[in-house]
């Protein structure tokens, strides 16, 4: 008996012991609640309310910083704006997307349409895409949610927000695409080179990127004819030293008056 | 004492070869190699 | 009176052992059930061609199952009576109990066949021992699964159905292969010493090779229902199944479960027999016994500590096939919500490896020739110990907010590394390692090679170590500090085999150079310390706990879903808990469990007890 109790002891002391540490020896940690659709007043919304929805969905339902880290499962989000163009001119890429919030869209829906190089499932030959397509069971967005959370990586990475807060109206399930909408012509060249996103690669006017040549000077450096060429075909000719990064997008999006606006603009760069 | 220290070392060399060999087959399986290449 | 029969086998005891209508016997009981378990996709496969190819001659069968969605009110509740709680208590209580009756045939067979091997009639008798202290296990195992069919009827019955809707060949023959597990099981246990000598004795060890293949059938089958609610496979999107059961049963996860049960139950066995010997050879009352327990107690941990060793690598591999299904829900298993609980599981493994080392160590006092070996012992520890801290270093550290920004940061600069796999995989390969470096001290210990190359075999036996242990450093090293993840993760594969290759060729040298070597003194069953049997103790009840904390994790890792993604769970009990509540349940489960098999190894003792009467019964007063 002595030794029937001494055993009943001693194995109610291990059991309470890791009991005890599983209870105050590791942090507290709530876990979140099971999700809950939420209804979204989409009407009354204002943009910025809109791009703050999508930083709560990237940071809770979306569970997005759970691979979206620096840990390197998965590619970082904030640099929308120079990383997008690199992947859609990727000899690689043979998605449907044209421009920034189109390829965020498709990789948020479609996320095996291209894999980042490094990033794909061990075992695929690295073209089958671990992420989860956001709108099934595991993440469960709408099209409203998919939206928003484009806006805020758009907002975060400094491009413009591109995309138009969606109406309540149960709407047909079509991406969102500037082809399909007429949009409003733009007239000077600066706010063409803004719209258009140059400064993430080229440096015009001082301010820019270096991913491609320095624009501040190049009407002293090539004619209209070579210009118009880089932007309505930009891996006809690679300037030295660079790689062959632009997207061949501008010929499609830009309208023929905003081409020749910006063309003679940069031409009188000297 | 050299009839420990020789066949160590010879041991030591050999399986060294063998493990080195197993990491880079095994590293090659799986569509890597052995040192890192970002 | 009821004449007890006794048999006798007329040939000798050699021949006896080896008839050839015997070894036929067993030989194709190993290939018509044994084949089909090591092969499950083939078996499987084929089973199913079959049925499909008669299913489509009768009808155009048709089948559109989806899964309801539910609201709160769809679960019938019982007052007072928590639903998930209880579906929880009783499915762990029948993994532990399934465990548990699955391994003990394992090495019952194992044991029963090493003593037809040596012609040693102690093994014979263990083995029998091992079966009859725990026959009323079944019952128990039976009785959980009845709690927790019952329960899932009562409080999930949509989900039931769902579910045998998706799965209703293999429940039904689920239920049907019990006659054939009790007819082996029976016949195995009541007819041990009527099968007894020459064929009999070869048509018993069959019929325990046959109530092992039908157990764990049993268990593969039961795996495929709770893999499926893991990792669905065989429906789509929606979750709607349209007739492909095989599909549903073969998803991720069933393999990975299938090897990692297998595996684990065998340790978990052993070590649930080691506390009965432990605790019979504390309150033994004759040198004699005291040397049988020990002696038992020292098989039953070999055995699990046998099967401890590959466990690691089985759990990797299950891990690594979740993010592969999920890199998701991989992610949130390991980095995200449910990181912490696998620094519950590395004290746990880590308090494991200690024990069982230490059991070993205390167990070298029985040679007085191990002696020679006890100044090794130190720095066995200590590699030891040294890789549990690194196995137990979490990768986010608990600091308030003012040491946050002190640090930076919630990783520390130089441990922090320590908190990822590369790390915890070096620690978890060193601590494997020198788990088995203390057996093949302990093996040694009373012996003195007579083979001429005894010095060049130690020689080979440490440039193996070196070279491997060193081999272990480099890939956690340089692939865990310098590389990104998926080398990271690529670079386990050959840790792995180095730790694998090292234990097989060591074993092998050891063998062949301690070949008719000299006993240095006789080995004293019987001679250790108290405090060894406690490190069996601690062994089972850690076992018992860390399983139930995988049980947790396993149906947590679901969380707000019955089925992964197509099946969600909305009743009130859909919350993950806190890891501590978690840690509360699987705590009192242990304590039932315990109190069950006391009550199961007590019924053993009880059934050889007699009371005399005088004067009780009528014929006495004549």
């Amino acid at each position: 008996m002595k030794h029937f109790l001494k055993v009943v002891l001693f194995s109610l002391i291990i059991i309470g012991f890791f009991a005890g540490f599983a209870n105050f020896g590791i942090p507290k940690i709530e876990p979140a609640p099971p999700p809950r659709a939420e209804k979204i007043d989409l009407d009354s919304m204002t943009m910025e309310q809109f791009i703050a929805l999508g930083d709560k969905l990237y940071n809770g339902k979306g569970t997005c910083t759970l691979c979206h880290n620096s840990l390197g499962r998965a590619p970082m989000l904030d640099q929308v704006g120079s990383v997008v163009p690199e992947r859609l001119a990727d000899p690689r890429y043979e998605g449907e997307a044209r421009h920034i919030e189109g390829y965020l869209y498709e990789s948020m829906v479609k996320p095996s349409a291209y894999v980042v190089a490094g990033f794909g499932k061990a075992g695929s030959s690295y073209t089958e895409s671990p992420m989860p397509d956001v709108t099934g069971g595991s993440i469960g967005f709408s099209e409203a949610e998919i939206m928003a959370v484009i806006a805020y990586l758009q907002e975060i990475g400094g491009v413009e927000v591109t995309v138009t807060i969606p109406t309540d109206a149960p709407a047909a399930e079509e991406p969102k695409s500037d082809q399909n909408v007429a949009r409003a012509a733009i007239n000077t060249p600066q706010e063409i080179i803004t719209h258009f996103g140059c400064h993430a690669c080229h440096k015009v006017e001082g301010a820019g990127g270096e991913l491609g040549p320095d624009l501040s000077h190049i009407g002293s450096q090539r004619d209209s004819a070579y210009i118009r060429r880089a932007l309505l075909d930009p891996n006809a000719e690679i300037a030295e030293g660079f790689a062959p990064m632009m997207p061949p997008i501008y010929g499609d999006q830009m309208y023929a008056r905003e081409l020749e606006s910006l063309v003679s603009y940069l031409a009188g760069l000297k | 004492m050299t009839n420990y220290l020789v066949p160590f070392v010879i041991a030591f060399v050999v399986c060294g070869l063998i493990f080195l060999g197993l990491d880079v087959g095994i590293m090659k399986l799986q569509g890597l190699s052995l040192i890192f290449q970002p | 009176m009821i004449e007890t029969q006794i048999f006798y086998s007329g040939v000798s005891m050699a021949q006896a052992r080896k008839t050839k209508p015997g070894r036929i016997i067993l030989l194709l009981a190993l290939f018509v059930f044994i084949a089909p378990l090591l092969l499950p996709d083939l078996a499987g496969s084929v089973a199913f061609a079959a049925e499909a190819s008669a299913t489509e001659a009768n009808q155009a069968a048709s089948i559109t199952l989806a899964p309801p969605l539910l609201s709160e009110s769809d679960y019938p509740r019982i007052r007072g009576v928590n639903s998930r709680v209880t579906v929880w208590l009783a499915a762990q209580l029948h993994l532990w109990f399934a465990a548990f009756v699955l391994a003990v045939p394992i090495f019952v067979f194992i044991i029963e066949a090493i003593g037809m091997a040596r012609g040693d009639k102690r093994y014979d008798d263990m083995a029998y021992e091992f079966i009859k202290v725990s026959i009323t296990a079944y019952s128990i195992t039976a009785i959980l699964g009845g709690l927790l069919l019952f329960s899932l009827v009562l409080f999930y019955p949509q989900v039931l159905q769902y579910l045998s809707g998706v799965f209703k060949e293999s429940m039904f023959y689920y239920a049907l292969l019990f006659f054939a597990e009790s007819a082996c099981l029976y016949i195995y246990y009541y007819g041990w010493h009527w099968l007894q000598g020459g064929t009999k004795k070869w048509v018993h060890l069959t019929i325990g090779l046959m109530l092992n293949a039908v157990g764990t059938l049993l268990m593969f089958l039961a795996n495929a229902w709770v893999t499926f609610m893991m990792s669905p496979a065989g429906v789509d999107p929606a979750g709607v199944f349209s007739g492909d059961s095989w599909a549903a049963m073969h998803n991720f996860l069933w393999n990975p479960i299938n090897l990692h049960r297998v595996i684990a139950n065998i340790a978990y066995g052993g070590s649930i027999v080691g506390a009965y010997a432990a605790y019979k050879f504390l309150s033994s009352s004759s040198k004699e016994q005291r040397a049988h327990y020990d002696w038992m107690g020292y098989n039953a941990n070999f055995i699990a500590i046998a099967a401890l060793l590959p466990l690691p690598f089985a759990g990797y591999y299950l891990t690594a096939e979740i993010y592969a299904y999920s890199q998701q829900m991989g992610i949130t298993l390991m980095g995200g919500v449910f990181a912490w609980l696998f620094i519950i599981q590395a004290v746990l493994i880590g308090t494991l490896f200690l024990s069982a080392n230490y059991y070993l160590w205390c167990g070298m006092g029985r040679s007085d020739g191990a002696v020679r070996y006890n100044k090794y012992i130190k720095y066995l520890a200590i590699v030891i110990v040294g890789a549990f801290l690194v196995w137990f270093t979490p990768h986010t550290l608990i600091l308030t907010n003012a040491e946050l920004k002190g640090l930076g940061g919630p990783y520390h600069k130089y441990l922090g590394p320590l908190g990822i796999m590369p790390a915890k995989n070096t620690a978890v390969n060193i601590m494997i390692l020198f788990t088995s470096l203390s057996f093949l001290f302990y093996r040694r210990a009373n012996k003195i090679p007579t083979v001429s190359w005894a010095k060049t075999g130690n020689a080979i036996q440490v440039a193996l170590f070196s070279a491997g242990i060193l081999n272990l450093l480099f890939l956690g090293i340089y692939h865990g500090y310098f590389t990104n993840t998926v080398y990271k993760v690529a670079a386990s594969i050959p840790q792995v085999l180095t730790t694998l290759i090292i234990i097989v060729v060591s074993s092998v040298i050891d063998a062949m150079m301690y070949k008719n070597s000299k006993e240095v003194a006789a080995l004293n069953w019987g001679r250790v310390p108290d405090r060894s049997q406690y490190a069996l103790f601690l062994l089972a009840v850690s076992f018992t706990w860390l399983m139930g904390l995988m049980g947790y994790i396993r149906s947590g890792i679901r969380q707000h879903w019955h089925v992964t993604n197509v099946f969600r769970d909305n009743s009130v009990d859909a919350f993950t808990p806190t890891l501590g509540y978690a840690a509360n349940v699987v705590s009192i489960g242990v304590i039932i469990f315990m109190l069950l098999v006391i009550f199961v190894f007590w019924l053993s003792a009880v059934s050889a007890r007699k009371t005399e009467t005088a004067g009780y019964w009528k014929e006495q007063m004549r």
